[in-house]
């Protein structure tokens, strides 16, 4: 009996079509919107192991000890890259990762049990605090633990427009997201920006802000408390594009 | 021949279920996507990321269970194991230290050791403790919380305890049953003789290299496509699930144990992430809830559940996902009490 082993063709086609679309997603650089750059290493052997078994697998089609027919397991494999053309990949919205509520978002990464404090850079009393990639996590930390120590000095940061429905008319959240591990763990973080001609922005665009941070009380409906809470009042508001690395990795 | 049949059977039933359930997540997602924009495309990116994070350790999951069905000798394991029934789980559940792979990869390692003689109990304390005691979970989970040692000794200590209690009850009272489930094609007769001829036929047909990756390929055709299922719902999950009613149950000392485990089971995060949400939740859910989202997520979630089903026989996994459920739950509930 010598029939050709389509269950085998198609694994093997399969496999070949899910190290391609890897191998294109590394080369286009658009990995780093699905998962943490650190898991790269993993999955570039990941990419030559899928490569391996493809071409194992389609040594098997012709031999005649082993016969597998084509399965709705076959057919399940085709989701994912289906989808994946159908749907180019692009940094998750707001919309979407809205659903923890305005509080987790302001408060975002930052827990109440961080004992000791990691050093700032670039704190000297006059100095501008510019909020980049690198401390984005350990300022807003900062902002949240010891309020008082910032109010009145002047920031920088760089962040995509966020409106949530329950912000007054002059208020916008600046906002990053955050990825741990992969897309389906990021979440949205920010900072409270106070900006009168607030209209003129719209969500989801990408800027700059400059402003000075004050201090504002804020009623959280979880703990049924008031609590005291950083935000910025932004006197300049700049355009830009959107940066080559859209997340946060910490 | 029966043999042949009985799988047959098994398949067309099993399909069945899987196809009633992606037509039913099909038309769920499309209905969602037409009232909410932008629903799918974020859906797609969550799927594909949960898919390509987990991709290198399922593969390496195939690999190193290929490598212990081909060249582990059951006589050679039978020789390894402790004498004491007892000791020989609770040296199973500290093998993390040893082979610190995470969740995915661990289901189809625990089915080839179970096929070759090592006793349940050992097994399912293996595959429960694996995915929290080991050092690189542990590292995450203490660079989670800021350096809080107690939360991951606890979260240590709580796992290993679950693991060595759940092995140690299912060892006994599911003595007579044999849990693992033959699945791939060719294989079957082989596995049912058991034991050491597993080795390339000395008439030269395939290397060992060849073997090996053709074993790993089939692994990996079953273990992937429940990984699909799993990211796929997972994905879901994330997507449609307001965040505000599980907070709503927060400072609540039994709902809140459940509302977390609810969670953890259901978004099947990797087990080096999950404490960076934990984290998140620390002021506004009780102590003993986020311990229990700490120590369910690595041993039981919705996709590893699914890889379960397909290695593993029906009993023995509603057997397992119950008694579990109830342990870490006890667990919560006590920690709540103790005032965590």
């Amino acid at each position: 009996m010598r029939r050709a082993n389509a269950g085998a063709l198609l694994w093997s086609l399969l496999l070949g079509l899910a190290a391609l679309s890897i191998l294109y997603l590394f080369l286009s650089s658009k990995l780093a919107l699905f998962i943490h750059p650190r898991m790269e290493k993993a999955l570039a052997l990941a990419v030559v192991m899928l490569l391996l078994l493809s071409v194992s697998t389609w040594r098997q089609v012709r031999s005649s000890e082993t016969y597998s027919p084509i399965s709705w397991g076959h057919i399940l494999f085709l989701l994912p890259l289906l989808l994946a053309l159908m749907y180019p990949p692009q940094m998750l919205t707001p919309e979407i990762l809205s659903q923890k509520g305005l509080f987790g978002v302001l408060r975002g990464p930052v827990a109440n049990l961080n004992e000791e404090q990691r050093p700032l850079p670039a704190l000297a009393q006059d100095q501008t605090i510019v909020i980049d990639d690198e401390n984005f996590i350990s300022i807003m930390d900062a902002l949240w633990s010891n309020t008082d120590t910032y109010v009145g000095r002047e920031v920088e940061m760089l962040g995509f427009v966020y409106i949530d429905p329950v912000l007054g008319p002059q208020d916008f959240v600046l906002a990053r997201l955050i990825m741990t591990c992969c897309a389906a763990d990021a979440q949205m973080a920010g900072l409270l920006c106070r900006y009168p001609e607030r209209n003129s922005l719209v969500p989801g665009q990408w800027i700059t802000v400059r402003g000075t941070i004050g201090k504002l009380p804020y009623y959280n409906g979880a703990e049924k408390t008031v609590i005291e809470m950083p935000y910025l009042e932004v006197f300049q508001v700049r355009k830009v594009e959107k940066p080559p690395q859209e997340y946060i990795y910490p | 021949m029966r043999l042949r049949e009985d799988r047959a059977l098994h398949v067309t039933r099993n399909g069945f279920w899987v196809l009633l359930m992606l037509v039913l997540l099909g038309s769920g997602l499309v209905w969602i996507g037409s009232a909410r924009a932008g629903f799918l495309q974020g859906f797609t990116m969550m799927f594909l990321g949960i898919l390509l994070e987990a991709l290198p350790f399922v593969l390496l999951g195939a690999l190193i269970s290929s490598l212990v069905h081909l060249h582990l000798n059951a006589d050679a394991v039978a020789h390894m194991l402790p004498k004491n029934p007892q000791l020989g789980i609770c040296a199973a559940a500290l093998l993390g230290f040893l082979v610190p792979v995470c969740e995915c990869a661990i289901v189809p390692i625990t089915r080839s050791l179970v096929r070759k003689g090592v006793p349940l109990g050992m097994a399912v304390a293996f595959l429960l403790a694996v995915p929290i005691v080991n050092p690189i979970v542990l590292a995450s989970t203490y660079y989670a919380f800021a350096g809080a040692w107690g939360v991951v000794l606890l979260r240590a200590l709580c796992g290993f305890l679950v693991a060595v209690f759940v092995g140690d009850y299912l060892g006994s009272r599911l003595k007579d049953h044999y849990p693992a489930r033959n699945t791939r094609f060719h294989e079957t007769e082989e596995w049912e003789h058991g034991h050491s001829h597993n080795r390339p036929p000395a008439n030269g047909g395939l290397t060992a290299v060849r073997r090996l990756l053709e074993h790993t390929s089939e692994e990996f055709f079953g273990v992937g496509r429940y990984l699909i299922i799993g990211a796929a719902l997972s994905a879901a999950l994330q997507t449609l699930l307001p965040r505000q009613w599980l907070a709503a149950v927060g400072q609540s000392n039994l709902l809140s144990v459940v509302a977390l485990m609810f969670l953890a089971y259901g978004l099947s995060l990797c087990s080096e992430a999950d404490a960076f949400i934990a984290r998140t939740f620390v002021g506004h859910f009780t102590g003993g809830s986020i311990l229990a989202f700490l120590v369910l997520g690595p041993m039981l979630d919705l996709k590893g559940t699914l890889l379960l089903t397909d290695a593993f026989s029906g009993t023995f996994v509603r057997r397992l996902a119950a008694t579990t459920f109830a342990a870490v739950l006890a667990l919560g509930l006590l920690a709540n009490c103790f005032g965590f």
